[in-house]
């Protein structure tokens, strides 16, 4: 019945890659729908990841690059074996082109003109110092992931999130920009039926004077002050 | 367009564009590291160079399965790279019979920091505080930690090796982590 306790000992070598298959079925299996087992795997993840770091450093051989980007299928090529999936990255291809575009410009355009902009996207060079910062979910929204993507003045930028829970149409997500304790108000959006939501943030100083943001669930139209569950946060410095 | 500028996530993103110019980037940014680590596991130079070369590959064909809420783009690398040594690794065990390539040489390395001037500055960083940690553990922890992490070995095989009971092992692996685990989140805050 209590499945932690056999799946918890198997997480070490699970991530070293040494378990038997059929136990790296059974933990991936698990670890899917068991947001504790998933929060421990997280956990020994980062701390292994950082092994990775000790050990000698070497250089391959100088032509290595080359040798790599002669396999590297050009872009026509690739469209076509991508997989249709639904994740973040899929959807924020077209968005990234017109974002970017409108965060140069810097037209305070709405969500509703940005959508019908995307069907005629037009391949955009991103701005040189344009950041994209990965909001990190928290344990009341555990699937979601976003972007806050900022210019590089940082007076302009957009909030995108996708697996966030929709809300009942009495409540909202907020974005919330901190700095010293003080909390100010970036966004207020919803997202549809698959957790995918997209806001430009407005800010009275540079996104940059942050220290951190985070999003929240507020009731519609958004509150003075953070009253809800906190589902995403990132560190702005 | 001056893509140094960019952050890695960033680079990402325009991976997803299919923008060469972001995957030459990132290749800058971390192919000594990706390249280290596959050498440091495989013990061959021009194996390494071909898992380096499966690494940015993967990133560039399957950028779709990067989950930005569960690792840094570095460590998407460098455990996409350990996987695909490992693979390596146990197929030139079985190749060889079952007779372990390089037992010895798989024990947490702990190298003297030198500065490199071409390496990022928070991997440096990053680098002195899991050395710093590493070297806190007890030599029998850092002993199957190494075997596991390096070595790519089972923990019944390191049990068998050792000559010490797999529960053991476990045990000491799981105390491994833990205590890395505790010594890094302090250092990450500071
Ligand atoms: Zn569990």
């Amino acid at each position: 019945m209590n499945k932690h306790d056999r799946i918890h000992p198997l997480l070490p070598e699970f991530i070293f890659g040494t378990l038997p298959e059929a136990d790296m079925l059974a933990v991936a299996d698990h670890i899917t729908d068991c947001d504790i087992c998933r929060a421990e795997l997280q956990a020994y993840q980062a701390i292994v990841d950082d092994l990775a770091l000790l050990g000698p450093v070497a250089a391959p051989a100088p032509d290595l690059e080359k040798r790599l980007m002669a396999r590297v299928q050009p872009p026509v090529a690739r469209h076509s074996i991508t997989p249709p999936r639904g994740r973040l990255w899929q959807r924020i291809q077209p968005v990234w082109a017109v974002i970017s575009s409108l965060l140069i410009i810097g037209l305070g355009i709405s969500t509703l003109n940005l959508w019908q902009q995307l069907h005629a996207a037009p391949a955009i060079e991103p701005d040189d110092h344009m950041q994209a910062i990965p909001l990190l979910s928290t344990n009341k929204a555990l699937h979601a992931s976003g972007f806050i993507l900022v210019s590089g003045d940082g007076h302009r930028g957009a909030v995108v999130v996708d697996d966030l829970p929709p809300l009942s149409t009495d409540q909202q997500y907020q974005l919330w920009l901190d700095r010293d304790g003080q909390d100010t108000s970036g966004a207020v959006f919803s997202v549809d039926d698959e957790g995918y939501g997209l806001s430009w943030i407005t800010a009275p100083d540079s996104i940059f004077s942050y220290t951190t943001a985070g999003v929240s669930i507020e009731p519609a139209g958004g509150s003075p002050d953070p009253t809800g569950d906190q589902v995403m946060s990132c560190s702005l410095k | 367009m001056n893509y140094a500028q960019l952050n890695d996530e960033a680079l990402i993103l325009l991976i997803t564009h299919a923008q060469p110019q972001a995957l030459h980037e990132l290749y800058q940014r971390y192919h000594r590291l990706v390249f280290s680590l596959a050498l440091n596991l495989v013990g061959d130079r021009a194996t390494a160079e071909e898992i380096t070369i499966d690494v940015f590959l993967k990133v560039w064909d399957k950028v779709n399965t990067y989950q930005p809420n569960r690792a840094k783009v570095s460590s998407w690398l460098t455990s996409i790279a350990r996987y695909r040594a490992i693979d390596v690794l146990r197929q030139q065990r079985t190749r060889l019979n079952g007779h372990h390539v390089g037992w010895n040489d798989h024990l947490l390395h702990l190298p003297a920091i030198r500065h490199n001037p071409e390496e990022a500055a928070d991997i440096t960083l990053r680098r002195e505080q899991i050395r710093h940690a590493v070297a806190q553990l007890p030599p029998e922890q850092q002993q199957a930690l190494g075997l596991a992490f390096f070595g790519g070995y089972t923990h019944r095989e390191i049990a068998d090796e050792l000559d010490t009971p797999l529960g053991t092992i476990k045990t000491r692996i799981r105390l491994a982590l833990q205590k890395l685990r505790e010594l890094l989140a302090d250092e990450k805050i500071g």
